[in-house]
């Protein structure tokens, strides 16, 4: 039987393959850690006890105790909002597990003053799309005109009335959908004038930007100070529409960013209390445009793609914790 | 909404007709221990690995088993 006191908890769940290389990575540093996974929890005995904070259980052959005596960091890749909506086959067993155990690992937030990466508190403010533009805008960022509407005369907005030109239009938060027993994502969408006359919007909120065309993308992934900047490019040219719907001929540059927007970039993530942000820039006529900030951003693709040591720095942050 | 017409958004879904279901990676164990996937014939962590059936990360979305999309189950 083997006996785990963690320095370092990680939610997540088993096929969350990103956080394998941060388990390898604390592997070989040698750090006491305990990674927690979702979908097997119902396999495992567990006891909170949210007075003492602690937390004890066992697994096949895992004794574990989580105490804030020991408790470094928690790296958070568990949800904060259920999206799940459109899964109408689950049971009821399942729906019940789903949302009780949600509401489990959200009760980790007893583990104060210890280092999260992120906090689930600020992960989840720092998903609120229009927040984000507030915050970027405030602190230097250059943003896209937007306006948060599920009005079907928008186009006779006096922001909006130029014939000439094209919109974004995209959620407000994103969701995925069962459509005739399939299931569907809403992609960020470029519509023209005609389009944005004969919006059906009324029976929910969209963000509706200008569109800023021809753009070069850029993901920015900041790690507490540390700033990994990458172009994404379709055979040496930027990508006007929404570039994830491109499959092929996708390439990744590392770049470098100016120092004013580095540091805004840092500040942002310290803004929205959070250590760990994928930020989506976007390169249009000489200047850098802030889009939207996922604080949950998927990085380990970037592994794949370019030289960068995201995973390193996140489990250093880790060890580091705050004590 | 206007008459009977779809929400614009929703009009413009994208649909995944051939989505994959989630299953385990062959020829791999979960190490609970370890809080990884190992190969099962030298231990190896999966992702570390050449290993040709190896998961390949994605950026999101077009590839719905990602754990992007996962943490927000």
């Amino acid at each position: 039987m083997i006996n785990n006191n963690p320095r370092v908890l990680v939610i997540s769940n088993t096929h969350d393959y990103s956080t394998d290389h941060i388990t390898f990575n604390l592997k070989n540093a040698n750090i006491p850690y305990l990674r927690l996974d979702r979908d097997r929890f119902s396999l495992m005995d567990i006891k909170l006890f949210p007075v003492e904070r602690e937390i004890y259980g066992n697994s096949n052959n895992i004794n574990f105790k989580i105490s804030p005596k020991k408790l470094r960091s928690i790296y958070f890749r568990g949800p904060i909002y259920l999206r799940d909506i459109y899964k109408t086959e689950l049971t009821p067993d399942e729906q019940f597990s789903r949302s009780q155990w949600a509401a489990f690992i959200r009760s980790l937030v007893i583990f104060e003053n210890i280092l999260w990466v992120n906090h689930p508190q600020a992960t989840y403010k720092a998903e609120i799309k229009p927040y984000q533009l507030y915050i970027a805008k405030k602190i230097g960022f250059k943003v896209p005109n937007t306006i948060v509407t599920n009005s079907n005369e928008i186009h006779n907005h006096p922001k909006l009335n130029k014939s000439d030109k094209k919109y974004i239009i995209k959620t407000l938060d994103p969701v995925i959908l069962k459509i005739k027993k399939h299931e569907a994502f809403i992609y960020t969408n470029i519509i023209n004038a005609k389009e944005l006359r004969s919006l059906n919007i009324s029976n929910a909120p969209i963000i509706l930007q200008e569109a800023l065309i021809p753009k070069i993308d850029i993901r920015v992934t900041v790690v507490d100070d540390t700033i990994y900047a990458v172009s994404i490019k379709k055979d040496g040219k930027g990508i006007d529409k929404d570039w994830r719907t491109e499959k092929n001929n996708l390439k990744f540059e590392e770049t470098a960013l100016p120092l004013k927007i580095n540091n805004i970039c840092i500040e942002l993530i310290r803004q929205l209390g959070l250590k760990f942000g994928a930020i989506d820039l976007i390169y249009y006529d000489n200047n850098y445009y802030f889009l939207e900030i996922n604080p949950t951003g998927e990085w380990a693709w970037l592994l794949e793609h370019t030289k960068m040591d995201i995973d390193k720095k996140i489990t250093n942050l880790l060890i580091k914790g705050i004590k | 909404m206007k008459g009977d017409k779809l929400h614009s958004l929703i009009e413009k879904a994208f649909t995944f007709k051939n989505k994959k279901e989630l299953v385990d990676p062959q020829g791999c164990r979960y190490d609970d221990s370890l809080g990884a996937w190992l190969l099962i014939n030298n231990g190896e962590f999966l992702v570390k690995s050449n290993f040709a059936d190896r998961p390949r990360p994605q950026t999101k979305k077009q590839d719905l088993e990602t754990g992007e999309d996962l943490k927000s189950e």
